[in-house]
């Protein structure tokens, strides 16, 4: 899963930069985290190097009617500078712009946008404007942009866009790509359950474990175990998941997700990666440990040693 | 372009996230980087100066020279 947010990463520094994400391939072997700080500060430092004009653009955007300030945006200052003066605006004449824009213009602002500084417009945004942008954004596959909003926008907003989009693989994409997980439980709370078990589904049928076992990490207890139940109930599903696990290393997703199940869920594991070798066996022990579920996994370890003695 | 990180802080408000990152490159990848960061905070100088010039132009003629104390500080 590293591997996937570190790539997203280097598409995020990509559009900062103003360049094709394949000239920043010689940064393949840089971590996640490193790449987010060095974005972060980069982009910091574009805004704060030209914040007084960008401060004097705004304060201009307010002396235009809307109808010119919005000819303004579009014909001359573009997404890039738009997205810059976005934070600088008051909020309901950003707002108001916003409503004047086209939606595919407003795609390729909220693109560049840095969601820290223009956290109050994303949030007070109308929440049918936040399903059109979504909508060209997800025409696009542009998970990675709407990601990037999940913090800022308002629950009204999240639950219409959510309703919106009918791929379950699509909001499963969106939500790895989050900028910040300590919302992703209240988000994942605004789906109806049978889009919840619908992810699991998707993620089996469209190969995005990697997005779904990430997810599930984040996720508080109530909807680890619920999720877990989605998975160990299913054969086919524990299969795939504890495959993806094998190859990702997720091994401590899957303890957290396990130790909430009963015992015949924790049999079934059992029995599964008894079939497929001491070795997975070992890195479930050892993650076990690590994640301090040791003692919650005991009905696993029991079964474990009737399979293989 | 040719910018190393010394004189790519002199360009930019780089913090230590930023000098950090850039120091554990080996050298070449650290050059390249500078010249693309370089490279990203001239074009966004030459955007907004050709958005200043044009953004002008949107103002009626009595505001039109107050736009321009605004655009230029």
């Amino acid at each position: 899963m590293s591997d996937l947010t570190a790539h997203a990463e280097r598409i995020k520094l990509a559009r900062v930069l103003g360049l094709a994400p394949a000239e920043l391939d010689y940064l393949g072997d840089r971590n996640s985290q490193a790449l987010r700080d060095f974005r972060e500060s980069l982009s910091d430092a574009l805004f704060n190097r030209y914040r007084a004009r960008f401060e004097g653009m705004a304060k201009l955007s307010s002396l235009l009617p809307l109808a010119a300030n919005a000819r303004l945006s579009e014909l001359v200052l573009g997404p890039t500078l738009s997205a810059r003066i976005a934070g600088e605006l008051p909020v309901k004449r950003a707002i108001a712009l916003a409503n004047r824009l086209p939606v595919a213009f407003l795609a390729e602002v909220s693109r560049e946008l840095d969601p820290r500084r223009a956290a109050a417009v994303v949030a007070s945004m109308p929440p049918p404007r936040v399903v059109e942008v979504a909508l060209a954004l997800l025409a696009e596959d542009d998970f990675i942009t709407m990601g990037r909003f999940l913090d800022s926008l308002s629950e009204a907003a999240l639950a219409a866009t959510i309703e919106a989009i009918e791929s379950d693989a699509a909001l499963l994409r969106i939500g790895f790509f989050a900028e910040d997980t300590h919302r992703l439980s209240d988000i994942v709370r605004l789906m109806p359950a049978g889009r919840r078990r619908g992810t699991v589904t998707a993620a089996a049928e469209q190969d995005c474990w990697p997005e779904a076992l990430s997810l599930m990490l984040h996720l508080d207890d109530d909807l680890q175990a619920e999720f877990g139940q989605f998975i160990f109930e299913d054969a086919a599903l524990l299969a795939g998941a504890v495959d993806a696990v094998a190859e990702h290393g997720a091994w401590p997703v899957l303890v957290r997700l396990a130790a909430h199940q009963n015992d015949n869920a924790q049999t079934r594991l059992a029995e599964h990666i008894a079939g497929r070798g001491a070795g997975d066996h070992d890195q479930l022990t050892a993650a076990a440990e690590a994640e301090r579920v040791t003692d919650a996994l005991a009905p696993y370890a029991a079964a474990y040693r009737k399979q293989r003695p | 372009m040719g910018s190393d990180p010394a004189s790519l802080r002199r360009l930019l408000p780089l913090d230590e996230r930023a000098t950090d990152f850039l120091a554990q490159l080996d050298e070449a990848d650290r050059q390249r980087l500078s010249d693309q960061v370089a490279d990203a905070a001239a074009a966004q100088r030459q955007s907004l100066e050709d958005a200043i010039e044009q953004a002008a132009g949107f103002v009626p003629g009595p505001l039109r020279r107050t736009a321009r104390k605004l655009l230029l500080g």
